[in-house]
C-alpha cells in the first residue's frame, strides 16, 4: 500500500462520508402533471379555479397537508413556514387539504396562523372529488390520508415540469430545491 | 472524618430540598408541550397513549411505561399492521424492520435521550425527534409520568372476556331497539364464535395467527337501560359501570338528548362509539365521545349555507322538545335572528289547519322551515291550502324518517335536508351487510340504523386487531380514528372518516326535493354541503 494510494482512498473516504453527511431524506424526481379543471375554497372561503392558483408566472411550491395530521404535516409546513421569507418575490406557496370536510376554511385560516403563514402561502380545501382529482393528478392519493406521503411539489414557471421531493424536507433543502430550479 | 451528625444533617437538607417526582407536572409537559417553548408536545407526535403513529411514512415508536423502562422487545404481532397492512415508503418498511435492540431506559438515559437525542444503546434518535430543554424537575416529572403512561390495562378487559356496553335510553321506540339490538348481539355471537375457533389452534398455525393468541377474547355485551328522569341517568351510568366495568360502549339509542351519556364518557374516560341519536353533543368536541354525525345541527347549519343566498322571509316551527330546539337554535344563530321568525309549540298541542292559517298569514314566509315528525308532518295534509303563498316548505329527512310522510299535496314544494347518502349510488359493502343480516335472520326493519349500529361494531372489531394485546382505552381511540376511513363505510353516509381529535364521521348534509319518481323518493338540489 504507498502513501499515495492510502492518501486517495482516505481521500475518497472523506468525500463519501462528507456526501453521506448531505444526503437528503427525500427522493427527487421530475413530472410533468396535467391540473384538472376543479375549482377549490380558499381560506377565505372564497371559490378559486385551481389553474387561477397555479398559472400566473413565477415558481411554484405545493404540499398536501391536513391540519389534524399528527407528525408529518406540521414538519412540511414548518420547513415550508422557515423558507417562506427567503423564496423570492414571485413565489407562490401552496398547501392543499387532504381532509376537505373536516378542514374547513376556518381550521385552515387557524393552521395557517399556527405557521405564521405569509400573504403569498395559501390554503385551500374543497369538495371531495375536486381534491381527489387534485391528488391523484400529482400522484398523492391514499385511500386512508394516513398513509399519505410527505411531498413537495415545485414548479419554476407554468409548463415546465414539476419537481417531486418525497420525504420530509428541511427549510434549508427547500430553498436549496428552489435556487437550484430558478439556476435552470 | 466527617462527623457523623453533619453528615446527616447534610442529607436531611438535601432531602428536603429536592422537591419529589411530579407525575401532574410530566403529563402537562407531555400533552401540551413545554410551558413558555415552540416545541411541539409529546402527544402532538406520540399520542396520548404513548403508542406512537405510523402516519406519513414517519414510524414514531411507542413510547408508553412498559416498553420505556424494558429492554427492547421483538413482538411481531404488536407490529403487524406497520409491518405487513400498511401502503408505506420504503424508508418506512426499513426502519420498521430495524430491530434497534436496547437496554431499558433508566431516568438518567431518559434525559439524555431527550436533550442529547442518543438512546441507552448510543444510538442516534431519527433527526425528525425534537431535542428538548428540559430542567431537573421537568425531567423528573416527565419521567414519573411516563413510567404509569399506558403502564395497566384499561378496565373491561381480563384474561378472556372483553366487556362492552350498549346504552338504550328510555322511551326509545321497542322497533328501533330490537333492531338494534338484533344486530349487536348476531355480531357478538359470530365474532366469538370465529375467536373460539381461531383460539382452538394453538400452536398450529401454518401462517401468522397463533401470534395473535395472546389478544383473542371472547366480547361480552351488556345493556344499559337508562330509566326514569334524564337527571337520574349519570347516576344510573355509574351504578352499571361498578357492578361491571366495560373497555367501551358501542352504538346505542337515544331519545332525546344524548349529552347525559357523552358527560359521563367523558368522565368515566370510556370510550362511546357512534350512537343512534339525532342529538349528539355538537361541540364542543370530547376526547371519548365518537359520533357518525353532527345529526339536526348540521342540517340546520347546511341549510343555513344553502339559503344563506337568499332574502327571503325565513319561519321555522318546532316542538319545545330538543329534537325541535336543537336545530332551530343551530339555524337561528346560522341565518341571525333578523332572517328568521321563530315558533315553538308545545308538545302534545294539535297543530290544525287554524294553526297554520293563522300563521301563515301573520307572517308571510317565502321559506318555512319544520323541526316536526312523521305525525306531524301526516297532519299538514289538510292545512295544504294554507300553505299556498309559502314558495318552500323544508323538513328533517331524520326527524322525518320516510319522506312518504309528507301528504302528497305538498311534494311539489317540500325540501328535506338529507345528512346521509343519496339512495340510488349504494356503496357496494351495503350488499355484504344485507346478506350478512339475512343469513343470521336478522329482520331489516330499520335499515340505517341497523347498518350504522353494524358500522360501529366493524370499527370495533378492525381496531382491536390493531391494538394486539394493548387493551388501552385511548390506543383504541386512537386506532378507531384511524380505523374510521378504511372501507368500512356501509353506505349510509357519503363518506366516513376520522383523525386525530375528530369526532364526528360524516360532516354534512344535502338539501333534496321530493321526486316520486326517483330512487328513495328524493333527489339532491344541493351539492354535499359541510357547513
Amino acid at each position: 500500500m504507498t502513501w499515495r494510494s492510502i492518501r486517495s482512498i482516505s481521500a475518497l473516504a472523506l468525500l463519501g462520508a462528507a456526501a453521506l453527511q448531505a444526503q437528503p431524506r427525500y427522493v427527487r424526481s421530475e413530472e410533468r402533471i396535467a391540473i384538472p379543471a376543479v375549482t377549490l375554497i380558499d381560506s377565505r372561503g372564497e371559490r378559486v379555479p385551481l389553474a387561477a392558483v397555479l398559472d400566473p408566472s413565477g415558481p411554484v411550491v405545493l404540499q398536501f397537508i391536513f391540519t389534524t395530521c399528527p407528525s408529518v404535516c406540521p414538519l412540511l409546513s414548518s420547513a415550508l413556514a422557515g423558507a417562506q421569507g427567503e423564496m423570492g418575490e414571485g413565489a407562490r406557496l401552496v398547501s392543499i387539504s387532504i381532509d376537505p370536510e373536516y378542514d374547513t376554511p376556518a381550521r385552515l385560516r387557524e393552521y395557517a396562523r399556527r405557521f405564521k403563514a405569509g400573504p403569498r402561502w395559501r390554503f385551500l380545501t374543497g369538495n371531495r372529488d375536486d381534491v381527489a382529482a387534485v391528488q391523484k393528478a400529482f400522484g398523492a392519493w391514499r385511500v386512508n390520508k394516513m398513509s399519505h406521503e410527505p411531498l413537495t411539489f415545485l414548479r419554476a414557471a407554468p409548463g415546465e415540469p414539476w419537481v417531486r421531493l418525497a420525504g420530509p424536507v428541511s427549510a434549508a433543502e427547500l430553498l436549496a430545491e428552489t435556487r437550484r430550479l430558478a439556476a435552470r | 472524618m466527617i462527623p457523623l451528625k453533619s453528615l446527616a444533617a447534610a442529607l436531611l437538607l438535601l432531602a428536603a430540598a429536592v422537591p419529589p417526582a411530579d407525575p401532574e407536572l410530566g403529563r402537562k409537559i407531555y400533552q401540551e408541550g413545554i410551558p413558555g417553548s415552540a416545541q411541539p408536545a409529546c402527544a402532538s407526535c406520540h399520542r396520548r397513549s404513548g403508542f406512537g403513529t405510523s402516519e406519513g411514512g414517519v414510524y414514531v415508536p411507542r413510547v408508553t411505561g412498559p416498553v420505556l423502562f424494558q429492554p427492547r422487545q421483538l413482538r411481531r404481532a404488536d407490529l403487524f399492521r406497520n409491518l405487513y397492512q400498511e401502503s408505506q415508503t420504503p424508508l418506512y418498511s426499513a426502519r420498521v424492520r430495524d430491530p434497534r435492540l436496547r437496554p431499558a431506559y433508566t431516568p438518567e438515559t431518559l434525559a439524555a435521550a431527550l436533550r442529547e437525542g442518543r438512546d441507552p444503546a448510543g444510538r442516534a434518535l431519527d433527526p425528525l425527534m425534537p431535542r428538548y430543554r428540559l430542567s431537573e424537575e421537568e425531567m423528573e416529572g416527565l419521567t414519573a409520568y411516563l413510567r404509569g403512561l399506558s403502564a395497566v390495562p384499561s378496565p373491561g378487559v381480563d384474561g378472556e372476556t372483553i366487556h362492552f356496553a350498549t346504552v338504550v335510553a328510555e322511551g326509545a321506540d321497542p322497533g328501533r331497539r330490537k333492531a338494534m339490538l338484533d344486530v349487536l348481539e348476531a355480531y357478538v355471537r359470530w365474532k366469538n364464535a370465529e375467536t373460539r375457533h381461531s383460539a382452538q389452534r394453538v400452536g398450529f398455525s401454518p401462517w401468522y395467527r397463533d401470534e395473535f393468541q395472546g389478544s383473542y377474547r371472547q366480547w361480552r355485551l351488556h345493556v344499559w337501560e337508562l330509566r326514569g328522569p334524564v337527571r337520574t341517568w349519570p347516576e344510573q351510568l355509574a351504578a352499571y359501570e361498578r357492578a361491571q366495568p366495560v373497555f367501551a360502549v358501542l352504538s346505542g339509542l337515544g331519545a332525546g338528548p344524548w349529552r347525559p351519556v357523552h358527560d359521563f364518557c367523558e368522565t368515566a374516560g370510556i370510550p362511546c362509539l357512534f350512537p343512534n341519536t339525532g342529538l349528539p353533543v355538537a361541540a364542543p368536541p370530547g376526547v371519548y365521545s365518537l359520533y357518525l354525525s353532527p345529526g339536526l345541527t348540521v342540517e340546520a347549519q347546511a341549510l343555513a349555507r344553502y339559503l344563506s343566498g337568499s332574502r327571503e322571509r325565513i319561519v321555522q316551527v318546532y316542538r319545545d322538545v330538543d329534537e325541535g330546539r336543537v336545530p332551530a337554535r343551530a339555524l337561528r344563530e346560522a341565518l341571525g335572528a333578523a332572517r328568521l321568525a321563530d315558533r315553538a309549540v308545545p308538545p302534545g298541542r294539535a297543530l290544525t289547519p287554524a294553526f297554520w292559517k293563522r300563521l301563515m298569514g301573520e307572517t308571510r314566509p317565502a321559506v318555512l322551515v319544520l323541526w316536526l315528525g312523521p305525525e306531524d308532518a301526516a297532519a299538514l295534509g289538510p292545512a295544504t291550502g294554507a300553505f299556498a303563498p309559502v314558495r318552500q316548505i323544508v323538513l328533517s329527512g331524520s326527524l322525518l324518517g320516510d319522506p312518504a310522510s309528507v301528504p302528497s299535496g305538498l311534494h311539489e314544494k317540500t325540501w328535506l335536508t338529507w345528512p346521509y347518502a343519496l339512495p340510488g349510488h349504494e356503496e357496494p359493502l351495503i350488499y355484504r351487510v344485507r346478506a350478512w343480516m339475512r343469513a343470521r335472520g336478522i329482520e331489516r326493519s330499520h335499515e340505517r340504523l341497523q347498518l350504522a349500529t353494524w358500522f360501529a361494531l366493524a370499527v370495533t372489531d378492525h381496531s382491536l386487531t390493531h391494538v394486539v394485546e394493548n387493551f388501552s382505552r385511548d390506543f383504541f381511540v386512537e386506532s378507531v380514528e384511524e380505523e374510521a376511513e378504511n372501507a368500512l363505510n356501509p353506505g349510509l353516509f357519503p363518506s366516513l372518516s376520522l383523525g386525530p381529535g375528530q369526532r364526528y364521521a360524516s360532516k354534512g348534509s344535502y338539501v333534496v326535493r321530493l321526486a316520486d319518481g326517483a330512487p328513495g323518493g328524493v333527489e339532491a338540489v344541493s351539492g354535499w354541503i359541510v357547513p
